[in-house]
C-alpha cells in the first residue's frame, strides 16, 4: 500500500447545468498538512461534501485508505476515518462538553445509555491529550470559540480520525488563538493525522501547509508544495488577476482641527480613557485581539452602547453620542463586524437594503415612500461601487460576501457620512473583493471623510491605515505611523498581551 | 453560484412562495366559489346568503388584518379580539349613557361620532400597551398579549358584571347594519377602507419598509439606525385599531357587547393571516393575501353551512386541519424552491 490516505480523480458535479466541479483531483497523503485554496464559490465545499458523503459526484473516482469508491456515504466516510470540522463545528450548544465529545462515538457504538463514567473518562483523557482546558461538565455555550473547536476536534479523535477536514477554522479565532490550533494540528500530524486545512486566507496557509491545491471556478489549478511558490503567484492562481497593493498615504493635513476627537472616553470593565484625533482624509487603524474592548469602542463611536465617561468632539464642538439616531445626525456610518446578522437583512432586496437609513429622505407626505427616488440612488451606488449585479430587487442572500459587504457601505454612504467607522470590513471576504473594498475606502478618504478601520487583520490595516492604533485591555497602548512601523512588529504589538500574561503565569 | 444558493436561509424563499400564494389562494377562492354554486345553487348562490357572508367577515376579517401587522413586525397578536369587545362594551355604555329618545339625527350623528372616535382611542391605547410590553419590556409577543388578551377581557367583565349589555340606541344598530346607497353592507365598507388603508401603510409608505425590515432582522434593524420600538409600538396600534373597528361592527350585529363574544376570531385571524401568506417568523406578507385568505375561509364555512349532514361541530376540526396542511404546504414548496 501508498501511503495515500486520500485520493479524489477527475471529479465532477454539477447542479442544474451549473459546473460546480470539473474534473478535480486531491491526493492527501497521510500525516500531511494539506491545503485546499479557493475563493468563495470556487466549488471547495462542494468538493468537501463529495469527501464527506454528501453529495454524489457524477464522474470520477475516491480512493480512501486504498479502496475505491464511485460515491460515499456519511456513515462510510466516517467509518473511515474522516472527520469534518466546518465552520460552525456543528455542536450541541446545550449540552455538556463532555457530551458534546462522546456523541459521536455513542452512536458509533451503538450504546443505549449515555453518561456513564467510561465515556466522560475517554472525553477527558481526549482532552487532556489535546490541551483543551474546560471543565467536563461545563455547558458548550459558555465556551469560547475556540474552546469550542477544540471539543470538535476531540470528538473527531474520538472517532479515531485519521483525516480531520478543517472548513475556514480561523474565521472566528483571534491571532493568537489561531497559533494555538496550529501547534494542535502538527502535533497531530506526529500522531499520523493528516489534515485537510480550508481556507482562503494567504497568510495563514503559508504558515501552516506543507503542499497545496487551489482550486478556481471547480477546476484544479495547480498543486504545489508550499516553499516553492511567491505571494504574488499564489493570488494570482487563486483570482485569475494579478493583484497587488500599495501602502496608503495620507494627503497633506490642512485641516487643524480634527474631524473627530475622544477624550478620555470609559466605559467601566470595557475600556478606559481612550483618547484619539481623527483628521479629514485619513484612515486610522484600531487594531486588538477579541476582547481588548475595540468592538465596544466602535459601538460607543456609533452611539449604540454610549461611553460612560469622556468626551467626544466633531470639527471642535463637542457631541454626544447617545444613540444611534444622534451619531446618525453628526453623519457617522458603521459598518459592522458581523454583516449576516448585523449588516444586513438577507432575505429583503438590495435596493430596501440600501435604502433603509436613509428613509427620511425618501418620505414622502402622509409617508409615502418614494420609491423611484430610492430606485435611482440604489442603482448609482450599486453601480459606482461596482456590486456584481444590476438588479436590486433581488434578495441580499444571493450576493457574495464581497458584494454584500459593497451593500452595507451603500447604505451608509447614501446618508453623505463625514466619519464612516469599519469593524472588520474585510472578515470572510474573497480576495478580489478585498482588494475592492480596500479601493473604495481608500476613495472614500480621498473624498475627505474621516475612516476608522477596526480590524484584526494585519496586513489590511498596515497596508491601508495611514495611522495605526493598539488596543490592549481597553486601553490604547500604542500609536504608530504605517510608515515607521512593519507587519512583524505589529503582530508582536498586538499579542503581547498574552505574552506578558505566560509569563505571568509562569 | 451553488455555494450561496444552498445558503441561503429559509426565510428568503418566503418572499417567491408568497407570491405564489397569492395566485394560488386566488384560484382557491375562484375554485370555492364555483363548487359550492354547483353543489347547492339554491343556498349558495343566492343574495341574502351573498349578504349574509358580507355581514360576517368583515368582523374576523378586520382582526386578521391587526394579526397581520404584529406577525409582520416578527411576533403575534392574540388580544385583538378582547380589545374588539373591550371597544364595544364601552361603546354600548357610552351609547346609552348619552343617547336620548329625543334627540335628533343630527345630534345622534354628533353623539356616535364622538363615542366612535373615544372607541378608536380606546383601541389605539390597548395596542400601545401591547407594543410596550413587548418592545420595551421585552416580553415575547405571544405571552405579552396572551396576558392583555386577560387583562382587556377581565375589564371588560368588571364593566359588565359578566351580562351582555343590551339597549343599544337602535338608530346605531340600524347604522351598523344598514346598507350604503341601498346595496353596500356598511360593515363591508368599513372593511374595505381598512382594506385600502392597510394596503396603503404595507406597500406604498415608508412605514411598511420599516416594519418589514424590522420583522426580518431586529439587530440588523437597530443597526441601520433604526427606532425598533415605535415601529413595534405603531404596529400594535394599528392592531389595536383595526380591532376596535371590529368591535363596533359586532355591536351592531348581535345588538349587544359582551366580554366573551368571538372567542373562535383568535384562532381564525391567525389561520387568516398564515393561510395569507404572512411569514410566521415576520417579515412578509401583503395585504392582498390576508384579504383573499379571508374570503377563502368565508366562502368554506358558509360553505360547510349548505350542507345539514355535516356537523357544524366539524368546523374546529377543519380550520385546525387546514392551519397544518397550509403550513405543510409551505414548508414542501419552500424546500422546492431552495433544491
Amino acid at each position: 500500500m501508498d501511503n495515500t490516505i486520500l485520493s479524489l480523480k477527475g471529479i465532477s458535479k454539477s447542479f442544474g447545468g451549473v459546473h460546480a466541479l470539473d474534473r478535480v483531483d486531491l491526493e492527501v497523503k497521510k500525516g500531511q498538512i494539506h491545503c485546499l485554496m479557493g475563493e468563495n464559490g470556487s466549488g471547495k465545499s462542494t468538493l468537501i461534501k463529495i469527501i464527506s458523503g454528501v453529495y454524489e459526484p457524477d464522474k470520477g473516482e475516491i480512493l480512501l485508505n486504498g479502496r475505491k469508491y464511485e460515491s460515499l456515504t456519511p456513515a462510510e466516510s466516517v467509518k473511515q476515518g474522516v472527520s469534518i470540522i466546518y465552520q460552525d463545528f456543528s455542536i450541541f450548544p446545550n449540552l455538556t462538553v463532555a457530551e458534546n465529545i462522546f456523541f459521536g462515538y455513542v452512536i458509533a457504538e451503538n450504546q443505549k445509555l449515555t453518561h456513564n463514567q467510561e465515556n466522560i473518562r475517554k472525553a477527558q483523557s481526549i482532552a487532556k491529550e489535546i490541551g483543551l482546558e474546560a471543565d467536563m461538565g461545563e455547558i458548550l455555550e459558555n465556551l469560547s470559540v475556540a474552546q469550542k473547536q477544540m471539543v470538535a476536534i476531540c470528538r473527531a479523535l474520538l472517532n479515531n480520525a485519521k483525516l480531520i477536514i478543517f472548513d475556514e477554522p480561523t474565521t472566528a479565532l483571534t491571532q493568537r488563538e489561531v497559533k494555538r490550533l496550529f501547534s494542535l494540528i502538527r502535533d497531530m500530524q506526529k500522531k499520523g493525522v493528516s489534515t485537510l486545512f480550508v481556507s482562503h486566507k494567504l497568510e495563514e496557509v503559508f504558515e501552516i501547509a506543507e503542499e497545496f491545491t487551489i482550486i478556481r471556478n471547480g477546476k484544479k489549478v495547480i498543486t504545489t508544495c508550499a516553499a516553492s511558490i511567491t505571494r504574488e503567484k499564489f493570488i494570482y492562481y487563486m483570482t485569475g488577476r494579478k493583484l497587488s497593493e500599495d501602502q496608503f498615504v495620507c494627503e497633506e493635513k490642512t485641516e487643524q482641527v480634527p474631524l473627530l476627537e475622544v477624550k478620555g472616553l470609559s466605559m467601566e470593565g470595557v475600556y478606559q480613557d481612550i483618547s484619539f484625533s481623527l483628521y479629514p482624509g485619513e484612515i486610522l487603524g484600531i487594531i486588538g485581539l477579541l476582547g481588548s474592548g475595540r468592538t465596544e469602542l466602535a459601538l460607543s463611536l456609533f452611539g449604540m452602547e454610549p461611553a460612560q465617561k469622556g468626551q467626544i468632539f466633531k470639527n471642535g464642538k463637542e457631541i454626544k453620542l447617545t444613540s444611534v439616531k444622534q451619531a446618525m445626525e453628526h453623519h457617522i456610518g458603521y459598518v459592522p463586524e458581523d454583516r449576516l446578522s448585523e449588516g444586513l437583512f438577507l432575505p429583503q432586496s438590495i435596493n430596501w437594503n440600501v435604502g433603509i437609513s436613509n428613509l427620511g429622505m425618501y418620505a414622502g407626505r402622509l409617508g409615502r415612500l418614494l420609491k423611484t427616488e430610492m430606485r435611482t440612488v440604489t442603482q448609482q451606488y450599486v453601480k459606482s461601487l461596482s456590486v456584481n449585479t444590476t438588479e436590486i430587487d433581488k434578495p441580499a442572500n444571493f450576493l457574495s460576501g464581497g458584494n454584500q459587504q459593497k451593500i452595507v457601505i451603500a447604505r451608509w454612504l447614501s446618508c453623505n457620512p463625514e466619519i464612516m467607522i469599519f469593524n472588520c470590513p474585510t472578515v470572510g471576504v474573497d480576495i478580489a473583493a478585498k482588494f475592492d473594498i480596500h479601493k473604495i475606502l481608500r476613495t472614500l478618504a480621498s473624498q475627505k471623510i474621516g475612516i476608522v478601520i477596526i480590524s484584526d487583520d494585519i496586513p489590511e490595516v498596515y497596508a491601508n491605515c495611514n495611522r495605526i492604533l493598539i488596543m490592549q485591555k481597553g486601553q490604547i497602548v500604542k500609536e504608530l505611523s504605517n510608515t515607521e512601523t512593519s507587519e512583524t512588529e505589529l503582530y508582536s504589538l498586538m499579542g503581547s498581551e498574552y505574552s506578558d500574561e505566560k509569563e505571568a503565569a509562569e | 453560484m451553488i455555494k450561496q444558493f444552498k445558503q441561503m436561509p429559509v426565510a428568503g424563499n418566503w418572499a417567491c412562495s408568497a407570491r405564489d400564494s397569492v395566485k394560488r389562494q386566488l384560484l382557491l377562492v375562484v375554485v370555492l366559489f364555483a363548487v359550492m354554486s354547483i353543489l347547492k345553487p339554491s343556498l349558495f348562490l343566492t343574495s341574502s346568503n351573498l349578504n349574509a357572508m358580507a355581514y360576517q367577515f368583515p368582523e374576523y376579517g378586520l382582526i386578521a388584518l391587526g394579526v397581520m401587522f404584529a406577525m409582520i413586525a416578527g411576533g403575534i397578536d392574540l388580544s385583538l379580539i378582547g380589545i374588539a369587545n373591550l371597544t364595544a362594551i364601552l361603546m354600548a355604555k357610552l351609547l346609552i349613557l348619552w343617547t336620548r329618545e329625543e334627540m335628533s339625527g343630527i345630534q345622534n350623528i354628533g353623539i356616535f361620532f364622538i363615542c366612535f372616535l373615544l372607541c378608536m382611542m380606546i383601541g389605539a391605547v390597548c395596542g400601545m400597551l401591547n407594543g410596550c410590553l413587548i418592545s420595551g419590556l421585552k416580553i415575547p409577543a405571544m405571552l405579552a398579549t396572551l396576558g392583555s388578551l386577560q387583562l382587556f377581557s377581565g375589564i371588560g367583565m368588571i364593566i359588565t358584571k359578566g351580562k351582555a349589555i343590551t339597549g343599544v340606541p337602535e338608530a346605531y344598530v340600524r347604522m351598523g347594519t344598514g346598507k350604503l346607497f341601498g346595496f353596500l353592507p356598511v360593515p363591508l365598507v368599513i372593511y374595505m377602507a381598512a382594506v385600502f388603508a392597510c394596503y396603503y401603510i404595507m406597500s406604498r409608505s415608508t412605514f411598511g419598509m420599516r416594519l418589514k425590515l424590522m420583522g426580518t432582522s431586529q439587530k440588523a434593524a437597530l443597526f441601520a439606525g433604526q427606532n425598533n420600538k415605535r415601529t413595534t409600538v405603531k404596529a400594535h396600534m394599528a392592531g389595536g385599531i383595526l380591532a376596535s373597528f371590529s368591535g363596533l361592527i359586532m355591536l351592531a350585529r348581535m345588538n349587544s357587547a359582551r366580554p366573551d363574544f368571538g372567542s373562535s376570531y383568535t384562532m381564525q385571524s391567525i389561520l387568516i393571516v398564515v393561510l395569507g401568506g404572512v411569514d410566521p417568523a415576520g417579515g412578509f406578507g401583503t395585504v392582498r393575501g390576508v384579504v383573499l385568505a379571508t374570503l377563502i375561509l368565508q366562502c368554506f364555512s358558509s360553505g360547510l353551512n349548505m350542507f345539514p349532514t355535516i356537523s357544524p361541530y366539524l368546523k374546529q376540526l377543519a380550520w385546525g386541519l387546514t392551519l397544518l396542511v397550509v403550513m405543510i404546504m409551505n414548508f414542501y414548496s419552500r424546500q422546492r424552491k431552495a433544491e
